[in-house]
């Protein structure tokens, strides 16, 4: 019974600062309004500055090749190495593509010839992704001179072809996988952030000094903390789906139902954690710089970014200690594959078990002497 | 001039009472060198693959070798049947399956028309797009290789066959020979450390003298206020000058990540970049009046634009033009550009002018702004 005067009490302290209320609203919407659009690591094109030292027939149709392609963008044919390297410097290309002087003389006389490509790699992914689509042309250009030339003996062995299809996302929109990617990202940040916040401030004005002189337990006490967290989680979180739904026409191919469950769990945990970290701050300055920390570590290294088998091993091992990961690894299984309970139980273990660890933690560490 | 020290020493007084604090301001820097550094990597690696094979013969096989081989990919399970391939995605046993046809070895030598079909997982796009972009270059040497197999028997049995013309690439990664994502994410480790400790700790130190009260007690000493506000930046800026050394020393020393450009221009943008964070704290505490408000916003509505918008993870060049003109107003998107070009590609000051000009139009807007909402009675 006390616990529900409790609950009323943190909401009206909620809403007494207007900016919370409209944060909890306002921000959900934005980030799935904005973002999908801005996570995404597709490299649409690149710039090419190409240098021709050989000016022939042959080197012009290569680069009429590339500049047919939607993947390159020709920005400026010289033949100066040095003008080319300019434009990398200034951002404007991505690759120099070097044809080499008697590049058509080589080609007729020996069947063999090279081009050098010059990528800027300070994006490794860039660089190296833009290249290999390169490999790639050269390889089907030079197909293209062994037919011209003898049409008729083709000794090489043909052409594998690849088809490539991409399951549950079809299109390859980059927009569609990051959508439950971001519902993890804003209520973890909801449900870390404000919790984390509450008994730290309360400390800071003195208040909690009369909670503590009543006879309300350790348990009430936390759980009256920690329920007004988990009704904004799951608000947040029904926010997060029907921004998805409107916008982008994305729903969960698996069962609602089921990733309610789930995202309840989640947030059982994570606003455990923030309550956590609030006991044991002595000032909001301490707390944020802990949440903020926290949240931090575990949404980079919860493989929500990048690839978590591109880590290293104790790397992953961290990974798999983190309940973000589960959580990220269900919500992209429910919500894009149609995945049954069933098939990430073992994920949902992990996620009960944490969310068991960091409660009684945050009910355990709380003192009532000041 | 002696108050204003006065002042400084107070606020010295404040950070070094809280350890807690101090440690998570000097620790975060070298947490997020050495998980940038070594622990995340946009790179691919160790993918799943399962094989469906039915013809298991010698191309069959030696491709497979080879995709299983490369270290982008690792061959998890071969599947004999191609009911089973819905199950293991949805499980997430997978992340890619190569489906290969009958007759492959024939159909790769003498029909030339050999396909290998290949289900990615579209719901992990970065993994799905680049692994058969990779995977297209392992098939397409061993196209190379059974061609030139094929032509030295041909060779060997007395025929001239016509030999396919060759073009050799050879590419040259500038600036990052060995590809390392952590040349990408130093700068932007720098830009996210230094908008977070300056525009958080200040607009927070700020507010929480207004809220305890405390602020009216300094506002009638005799020091003017806009010398206390500038007090009051000063030990973030000394913390902030600390962390860069850090960042350099660790980037240098233990990510291999050079600083080919001039060190004291890296310093000397760094600094403009602080001050820009630190007057966008002063800017936030002098329009918020609580701490948890001050919070918020340095928190989430400074932060996520910093880290979704600044091209630190996310390449600015491929969002839609309404984003990448909001990316304009991210002061980080520019410093980290400057940061890339001067330490990493080892350019002149002169290449990186725009960006610094741009910088400083940051910072005089908002001085200018904090000067006209600074309120110097409560």
């Amino acid at each position: 019974m006390i616990l529900k005067y409790l609950i009323e009490k943190e909401f009206k302290q909620l809403i007494r600062d207007p900016f919370i209320p409209k944060l909890i609203i306002v921000l959900p919407c934005l980030v799935m309004l904005i973002f999908p659009w801005a996570t995404t690591m597709e490299i649409k094109h690149a710039n090419l500055s190409i240098v021709d030292n050989d000016r022939s027939s042959t080197s012009r149709k290569f680069v009429d090749k590339l500049a047919a392609t939607t993947y390159f963008n020709i920005t400026d044919v010289s033949t100066n190495t040095d003008n080319a390297m300019k434009s990398i410097e200034y951002g404007i290309s991505d690759v120099i593509v070097e044809i080499p002087n008697e590049f058509e003389k080589s080609i007729m006389r020996e069947g063999k010839a090279s081009v050098l490509f010059s990528a800027n790699a300070i994006n490794a992914t860039k660089g190296s992704v833009a290249t290999s689509y390169l490999d790639a042309i050269v390889l089907d250009f030079s197909n293209e001179l062994t037919f011209e030339n003898s049409p008729t003996i083709v000794s090489a062995p043909g052409g594998i072809s690849i088809e490539p299809y991409y399951k549950f996302n079809p299109t390859m929109d980059y927009k569609i996988p990051m959508i439950p990617a971001l519902i993890v990202l804003i209520m973890t940040l909801m449900c870390g952030f404000l919790p984390s916040m509450n008994i730290v401030g309360e400390k800071e004005e003195g208040t909690i000094e009369q909670i503590n002189v009543t006879p309300v337990s350790k348990v009430t006490f936390i759980l009256g903390k920690l329920i007004p967290y988990w009704i904004i989680g799951i608000v947040v979180f029904s926010l997060a789906m029907a921004v998805s739904l409107l916008l982008f026409g994305l729903s969960p191919v698996g069962s609602v139902v089921a990733l309610y469950g789930v995202a309840l769990i989640y947030i059982f945990a994570i606003s455990g954690l923030g309550i956590l970290i609030s006991n044991y701050s002595n000032t909001l300055q301490q707390a944020m710089f802990m949440i903020f920390f926290f949240i931090v570590v575990m949404l980079l290294i919860s493989g929500l970014f990048t690839p978590i088998n591109s880590m290293p091993q104790w790397a992953q091992v961290i990974a798999y200690l983190n309940p973000l990961t589960y959580f990220v690894e269900i919500m992209r299984s429910l919500y894009l594959k149609g995945s049954t309970l069933h098939d990430v139980q073992y994920q949902i273990y992990a996620l009960v078990v944490s969310f068991v660890i960091l409660t009684t933690w945050a009910i355990l560490s709380y003192r009532k002497r000041g | 001039m002696k108050k204003f020290i006065s002042f400084v020493r107070k606020e010295f007084c404040h950070i070094l009472r809280d350890k807690r604090t101090l440690l998570i301001l000097l620790a975060m820097p070298v947490v997020m060198i050495m998980l940038f550094g070594f622990a995340l990597s946009t790179e691919i690696k160790d993918v799943k693959v399962a094989v469906y094979d039915p013809s298991v013969d010698a191309a069959s096989t030696r491709i497979t070798h080879q995709i299983d081989a490369s270290k982008y990919f690792t061959i998890t399970r071969m599947i004999s049947n191609t009911d089973e391939i819905n199950d293991l995605f949805i499980n997430n046993s997978v992340d890619m399956v190569i489906v290969l046809e009958e007759n492959f070895y024939n159909r790769v030598l003498h029909e030339g028309n050999a396909s290998i079909q290949v289900i990615a997982d579209g719901s992990n796009t970065n993994v799905s797009a680049m692994g058969v972009v990779y995977l297209s270059n392992i098939v397409s040497s061993f196209q190379r290789e059974m061609a030139q197999e094929k032509m030295e028997a041909a060779i060997g049995v007395g025929l001239t066959p016509v030999a396919p013309i060759m073009i050799e690439t050879s590419s040259k990664m500038l600036y990052n020979p060995q590809l390392k994502s952590a040349f990408n994410f130093v700068p932007g480790v720098m830009g996210m450390v230094f908008m977070l400790i300056c525009a958080m700790m200040t607009s927070i130190s700020i507010v929480r003298e207004k809220q305890r009260g405390t602020m009216e007690v300094l506002l009638v000493s005799p020091v003017k206020p806009f010398s206390i506000i500038l007090s009051k930046t000063i030990p973030y800026l000394v913390i902030s000058a600390f962390n860069f050394l850090t960042i350099m020393i660790l980037s240098v020393f233990v990510l291999k990540v050079p600083v080919s450009g001039s060190l004291s221009w890296l310093f000397a943008v760094s600094t403009l970049f602080i001050l820009v964070s630190l007057t966008m704290g002063i800017f936030i505490s002098s329009v918020v009046s609580s701490q948890e408000v001050a919070i918020l916003i340095s928190s989430l509505v400074l932060m996520l634009p910093t880290m979704l918008l600044s091209g630190m993870l996310f390449p600015v060049e491929s969002m839609p033009k309404l984003l990448q003109w909001c990316s304009y107003f991210v002061p980080a998107k520019w410093y980290i550009e400057c940061v890339r070009m001067i330490m990493i590609g080892g350019l002149g000051i002169k290449y990186c002018l725009s960006q610094v000009l741009i910088l400083f139009g940051f910072e005089v807007v908002l001085v200018s702004a904090s000067i006209f909402t600074f309120k110097d009675r409560l």
